[in-house]
């Protein structure tokens, strides 16, 4: 707030909430938390399957734990943390991992 | 003289006894022993807290692994013998989440661990991206675990090793050579800014700490290359980049095109010119040369490979339930061990120990 | 060149022109405006669609450019003006799980009153009472404490009938929840509303050594109480509830004993009855409710006695204001609170904590949103010995937050949210339709709150200080 004297907390705690940067930086890695959203799961570099993980299952959990295609599989790293509890096995339990939507 | 030869029979019986270890993990959140010897899991500890197990850092003789554990916001030190945890950092606090992507290393005595963080500050409105640093723990600081200090450190950092010379090496953009005393960069290896005559710059992926039994980091790298046309099938190299731990050399081998894919890569602390990569084809390079001697298709896809301390077999790791023993010189699949439960693997660190 | 209108829906102004102070209603902020940000935003209401011209031609040569832009920055931060139709709506968030940290106790249906408004579809006389079994209450508490497993603090409310037939029972339970709360390392804080025609002094005893916090049902003086609270016989009470009182109050319990008045139709003055339970019984707070009924009833407000008891809750807010100024203290309860809420900036998505934080058990042992439902069959989600339905639970939460599009563009809808869910039951028969019948009154009376903020922060701003603001939240 500029010219808009807060009078109570919750004025307080708005004009204190920062506004969006004015400089945009990553988050972090290249690996972890929405950084890439290049193509990888669907199809390899030429085009076709042979450069991806075989079978697809093997590759999950290991796109999904760091955060990597968060795109394509969930991000179990932190918004959807419970998304593969219990299904221990990608193998064994990819049909009890749900579609994921959304929620606010 | 009598006390003399007991000692060196007691020097004897040790060195006779030291066995090689490996220590991984699976879903949901267990750290695994396995006695590579008998092809034998024997131990299976569950980790407390939520998430799963990821990287993993554990010495030579060493009690306990510690292991990035609480969807990447804590490290557990789980002692090796009987999974209880002995030490744990929670690295978030009040609205600092504090994330690492996997790069956690200890020094070689185990005293220190050394763990690559990156803090975001959860605003009511908006994230605040702050330094990305590395904290500096005691071992012995428990279950509370406080770091003794922190000092800055680059971005996108996801592998950390000690050297010889009590340094600790970071992957980045560059390779980052830290004096963990002082936090200073001691030096910068270029990787990103290389200049290298008909060569752009390197695209490097590697969250595999596997540098222990030879004290060579290494990982694969891709590199275009500037000197022939973007359409030509020679227009991508596969390389591998080394770094001498104990020398704290680096050197980058481009060993042909890149017409396979590889996660990550071991040395042979044997033939140090000899090293193992991998994804969905298993290759043995040979840097004096600069070529793929040998390459066999593999039944599924290994993030991880690691080598046994003589050098003569290598195990394959990560993605699913099953950690693959292949002969090292004939590439051949001598065994399979099970991972009990059967739950996936997914990214974590395959690390080799003797004990 | 584009234009840039103003968004009434997200704000509203009160005080004098001098100082007028704003309300941000999707966040209940209030701001004060200064010069160039009050002109500014006249010369918005004065009109339907502004261009940068028609700013620069009222502003220029009187103010700096960069003044007027610093205010029309904050009118755009905060929605007040937009270039479109700007809303701040709260997406109802999914609630899955509800855990209570504050549970009421139904210990009987039956009552030695016989209030001729009572709101309990199955109320009783003592003797055909249907009490809570000693088993169902214990098992009640129980699990209060398994849901309050993350929480320092647990609340329990004795409730009736009237609770204190059951006095032994009480005690039971009382000793009861304080051993299972000393063995978790908790703090349970009891709370009773009476009609305090039993009170005995061992009672009044108990209760100053348990930290209990008590409320009297009481509305006003012999003849203002007598016309609705009267005994199964027909009788006034309020001689012997007045006799009560003084001994309740004549030695300070814990917590200070707070009055609660029914408002009911051709009831006498709100500023009148305070000064008799204030000034002459010795309250320490006075709070009061419309009573609630169907509208067709004989005894519920009509649209007069609603003018009338705005116009006197007004008349008693103006002493508070003035008491505020100089720092004293006044025990108007409904002032209190909105102070508080219009203080912090309380935005409600939810009117109350029913059903979040909040349930009732009943006799029986069914679980309801609040106090006001045991026994209606309406609103149970559980009971004692199955736990709380969670889902069910969590559905009606959610479902509750949606705002309903007549409330979208209220000043009031952050403070209100929709009001009281037993309220709309008993008018409705659906506890989710708002209670459209008080929605002038609450806002006329959210007006006056800011009217009051504003002149309280401007004469004595000491007053809105944390620590005064909490002590009174202590009360």
């Amino acid at each position: 707030m500029k010219r808009l004297i807060p009078l109570n907390e919750k004025a307080r705690s708005l004009a204190s909430a920062a506004g969006p940067d004015e400089q945009a930086s990553l988050m972090s890695n290249v690996a972890g938390c929405t950084t890439t959203f290049d193509p990888g799961w669907e199809v390899d570099a030429s085009g076709g399957l042979s450069g991806l993980c075989h079978p697809m299952e093997a590759d999950l959990y290991g796109c999904t734990d760091p955060c990597w295609w968060p795109a394509q599989v969930g991000d179990s790293m932190n918004t959807n943390q419970d998304w593969t509890d219990g299904k221990n096995s990608a193998l064994r339990d990819w049909r009890q991992l749900q579609s994921l939507f959304p929620e606010d | 003289m009598k006390y003399w030869l007991v000692l060196l029979l007691a020097f004897c019986s040790l060195t006779a006894t030291a066995k090689d270890y490996l220590i991984t993990a699976s879903r949901p959140n267990t750290l695994h022993v396995i006695d590579l010897a008998a092809r034998k899991v024997i131990h299976n500890f569950v980790i407390p807290g939520p998430g799963i197990a990821s990287a993993i850092s554990v010495v030579d003789g060493g009690k306990v692994a510690y292991v990035l554990t609480n969807h990447n916001e804590s490290v557990a030190g789980i002692d090796l013998d009987t999974g209880k945890q002995v030490f744990r950092a929670d690295m978030s606090h009040g609205n600092v989440r504090v994330k690492s992507m996997l790069a956690l290393a200890e020094s070689l005595d185990g005293k220190l661990l050394y763990v690559y963080q990156i803090p975001t500050r959860l605003n009511r409105n908006d994230y605040q991206v702050l330094p990305t640093r590395i904290a500096v723990y005691s071992t012995a600081a428990g279950l509370a675990a406080q770091p003794l200090r922190v000092f800055p450190a680059p971005r996108r950092i996801s592998l950390l090793a000690p050297t010889a010379k009590g340094n600790l090496i970071g992957l980045g953009w560059d390779l980052y050579l830290f004096n963990p005393a002082t936090g200073a960069i001691e030096k910068t290896f270029p990787l990103r800014h290389w200049q290298r005559k008909g060569l752009g710059e390197p695209d490097i992926l590697d969250f595999w700490p596997q540098f222990e039994r030879a004290h060579m980091l290494s990982t694969p790298y891709y590199v275009p290359r500037t000197d022939v046309a973007a359409t030509s099938p020679d227009a991508e190299e596969v390389g591998v980049l080394t770094f001498d731990l104990d020398k704290e050399v680096m050197k980058a081998t481009e060993v042909g095109a890149a017409d396979v894919g590889f996660f990550s890569s071991v040395v042979n602390p044997v033939d140090k010119n000899q090293v193992f990569a991998m994804m969905n084809q298993l290759c043995k390079i040979d840097l004096a040369s600069g070529k793929i001697v040998k390459r066999v298709d593999m039944e599924h896809t290994h993030y991880a490979i690691n080598i046994s301390s003589d050098g003569k077999e290598l195990y394959l790791g990560g993605t699913i339930n099953a950690v693959s023993v292949y002969d090292s010189a004939s590439l051949k699949k001598l065994a399979e061990i099970a991972i009990p439960g059967g739950g996936d693997q997914g990214a974590a660190s395959l690390r080799v120990i003797e004990r | 060149m584009g234009t840039l209108q103003l968004q009434r829906h997200n704000y509203r102004s009160a005080g004098p022109a001098s100082r007028r102070i704003l309300l941000h209603v999707p966040t209940t902020s209030l701001f004060e405006l200064d010069r160039v940000s009050d002109e500014l935003l006249e010369l918005f209401e004065g009109q339907d669609a502004i261009s940068a011209d028609e700013v620069r031609v009222r502003f220029d040569g009187r103010y700096a450019p960069g003044e007027v832009c610093d205010a029309l920055d904050d009118l755009l931060a905060l929605g007040v003006v937009a270039p479109a139709r700007k809303s701040y709506e709260i997406a109802p968030r999914k609630v899955s799980d509800a855990p209570i940290s504050t549970l009421v106790l139904t210990l009987t249906t039956g009552c030695n009153l016989g209030c001729s408004y009572c709101y309990r579809d199955d109320l009783a006389s003592p003797k055909a009472a249907v009490v809570m079994a000693h088993e169902t209450a214990t098992r009640a508490i129980d699990l209060l404490f398994r849901q309050a497993e993350k929480l320092p603090r647990v609340g329990i409310v004795f409730f009736g009938g009237e609770p204190l037939t059951r006095f032994a029972e009480l005690r039971e339970l009382t000793l009861y929840a304080e051993r299972q709360a000393g063995t978790r390392g908790k703090k349970v804080d009891f709370s009773l509303t009476t009609n305090a025609t039993l009170l005995s002094d061992e009672m009044i005893d108990f209760f100053r050594d348990h930290d209990f916090g008590v409320a009297v049902s009481i509305d006003g003086d012999e003849a203002e109480h007598d016309r609705r609270r009267i005994t199964l016989g027909g009788k006034g009470s309020y001689r012997i509830v007045a006799a009560k009182v003084k001994r309740l109050l004549a030695s300070p319990l814990a917590r200070p004993v707070a009055a609660r008045v029914t408002l009911s139709r051709g009831g006498s003055d709100v500023a009148r009855i305070y000064r008799h339970l204030h000034d002459e019984l010795g309250f320490a707070e006075v709070g009061f409710a419309p009573v609630t009924d169907d509208p067709k009833s004989p005894i519920s407000l009509d649209a007069d006695d609603m003018r009338r008891i705005v116009d006197g809750m007004k008349a008693l807010g103006r002493d508070y204001v003035q008491d505020a100024k100089r720092g004293r203290h006044h025990g108007f309860s409904n002032m209190n609170h909105m102070m508080l809420d219009l203080w912090r900036g309380t935005r409600k998505t939810l009117p109350c904590g029913a059903g979040l934080g909040l349930l009732a058990a009943g006799t029986d042992g069914s679980l309801s949103l609040c106090h006001r439902f045991t026994g209606t069959g309406v609103g149970v989600f559980g009971d004692v010995n199955n736990g709380i339905a969670q889902e069910r639970l969590g559905e009606f939460i959610t479902a509750a937050q949606r705002v309903n599009a007549a409330c979208s563009e209220c000043p009031a809808r952050g403070i209100c949210a929709g009001g009281c869910y037993h309220e709309a039951y008993v008018r409705s028969g659906d506890p989710l339709t708002p209670t459209f019948g008080h929605c002038d009154f609450v806002r006329e009376w959210l007006a006056f709150g800011l009217d009051c903020f504003g002149d309280i922060s401007a004469a004595n701003p000491e007053f809105f200080t944390a620590k005064n603001m909490e002590q009174r939240n202590q009360r």
